[in-house]
């Protein structure tokens, strides 16, 4: 495997831990959301920020790396119906319940006897996703105190969700995730390409090139990510077609990345 | 995985770049051309200044004479009526008009500089060095090498009005008033041009006036 293939692996759009990167705005957001999953006192979480900024990144790195954290469910699709997301909180108590028997009122009734104060929190990734009475659902839930409901959805839909009255009037926090800044585009390609010994590599990208790579994906992780990607495998294919000119890292291969995955509209 | 063929990514960025390059050599020649038409805009506006003709203030001293500078008022003001009747019938002389007004010895600066500048204009740049200098400044040089340049390009009333603004910087000076006698009468107004040369003469010797003045 030559390094190039090497180092577009690096980049893929996956939620791997191992992928993690400390931004500002990614610590930040992560410090102030475990504080709130930890304090059991706050019934609606919103993750809110724009497509690709790292919300579903947070929310697998908060279900699986925060072990102090009570997470009972974590949802990396919105359910589709009322009774499903019941049903599997209800397995929650243990694989005895016929869920299929119980009306929604004796599931909810159920999940009354087995949790309260908060304790649990269930994780919802892409939840803009979700209709109004799904919403609603959730709602009602976290209002009885059974579950903490950490929504992460985007920011548009998010606000416009909290800005409807039932949600106004009670009590719920707000975590943005910003994107990245323009210094950090450059720093965490440095960090993952070296911590994988592809120093040859990391040395290639100039100031100018960091700029026109913040510029064009506009500093948003996964596009940055996927520019990355793309870049590594056109260096890939000049390799292997014997095109040195295409085999490194300059404005030309980076342009051509960016018209490749629709940054740069050429027609 | 490209979601283009290899080959077909670089054609596409060759395209990209060909039309760079022509966005490029297009805005540059928007700006040219946004840059000659101001440089032509700015060219003409100075040509173009609004005039604004004051009245020549009497620099005499006794009565008579202010009577009589009032004669000599602007080309722009209406004249009295009796004043154009005179005016209406002009009375060419055998002896052409000398285009030129040669300098007198200088024997101050200002003078000395107003001849330098006079033969300058040669160019519209300069003229408009000139304009924008005296509107600055407001010398007496650049408002009569101004009033010598009208001259010599027949352009009168200009002349006149530079003459006149010449010599309300330096009233003792016969040049704007020969300058203004010679535009009066290549204008037809000889009877004008003469009067004011007397005026000049009643209060200053100046042997150039005279000569003016007879050959009118």
């Amino acid at each position: 495997m030559n390094q190039y293939i090497e180092a577009k692996k690096l980049f893929r759009d996956d939620t791997d831990i191992s992928g993690y990167f400390d931004s500002l705005t990614f610590e930040y957001a992560k410090r102030e959301l475990i504080e709130a999953v930890n304090s059991h006192d706050t019934p609606l979480i919103f993750l809110l920020g724009d497509p690709g900024v790292g919300k579903s990144f947070l929310m697998h790195f908060l279900a699986n790396r925060v072990q102090n954290a009570k997470i009972a469910k974590y949802f990396t699709h919105p359910y589709f119906e009322e009774k499903e997301l019941l049903e599997a909180l209800v397995s929650l108590t243990g694989p005895n319940v016929e869920h299929n028997q119980h009306s929604t009122q004796a599931l909810i009734n159920h999940l009354k006897k087995h949790f309260h104060d908060l304790e649990y929190t269930i994780l919802i990734d892409e939840a803009q996703l979700l209709n109004e009475q799904q919403i609603e659902l959730i709602r009602i839930l976290s209002d009885m105190k059974l579950f903490q409901f950490v929504l992460a959805m985007h920011r548009k839909e998010g606000e416009f969700i909290l800005q409807k009255p039932h949600f106004k009037s009670r009590v719920t926090k707000t975590i943005y995730l910003e994107s990245l800044a323009p210094d950090e585009v450059g720093r965490y390609i440095e960090q993952r390409l070296l911590s994988h010994n592809l120093s040859d590599l990391a040395t290639q990208f100039s100031k100018k090139h960091i700029r026109f790579i913040a510029e064009t994906a506009k500093r948003n992780f996964r596009t940055t990510k996927k520019m990355l990607a793309t870049l590594f495998e056109i260096m890939n294919l000049a390799h292997k077609g014997n095109m040195p000119q295409y085999e490194r890292v300059d404005t030309r291969t980076l342009t051509m990345a960016a018209i490749d995955i629709g940054l740069i509209d050429v027609e | 995985m490209l979601n283009n063929d290899f080959p077909k990514l670089i054609e596409k960025y060759q395209r990209y770049q060909r039309k760079k390059r022509m966005r490029r050599l297009s805005r540059l020649s928007v700006l040219v051309l946004i840059v000659a038409a101001g440089w032509f805009g700015y060219q003409n506006r100075a040509l173009l200044i609004p005039e604004k003709t004051a009245p020549v203030k009497p620099v005499m001293q006794n009565s008579t004479a202010a009577k009589a500078v009032s004669v000599q008022k602007p080309a722009s003001e209406p004249l009295p009526k009796k004043e154009l009747k005179r005016v209406a019938v002009p009375t060419p002389k055998a002896k052409p008009m000398p285009n030129r007004v040669y300098p007198r010895k200088s024997k101050n600066l200002k003078e000395s500089e107003a001849r330098a500048l006079k033969f300058k204009i040669t160019k519209k740049e300069n003229l408009f060095e000139l304009i924008k200098k005296d509107k600055k400044e407001q010398t007496y040089s650049s408002a009569i090498a101004l009033a010598h340049y009208f001259l010599e390009q027949e352009e009168y009333k200009e002349a006149i009005k530079w003459a006149i603004r010449a010599s309300k910087k330096n009233p003792r000076k016969s040049e704007p008033w020969i300058i203004y006698a010679k535009a009066k009468a290549a204008t037809g107004k000889t009877e004008i041009a003469k009067k004011a040369l007397r005026i000049y003469l009643q209060r200053h010797n100046s042997k150039e006036v005279r000569n003016l003045l007879e050959s009118l």
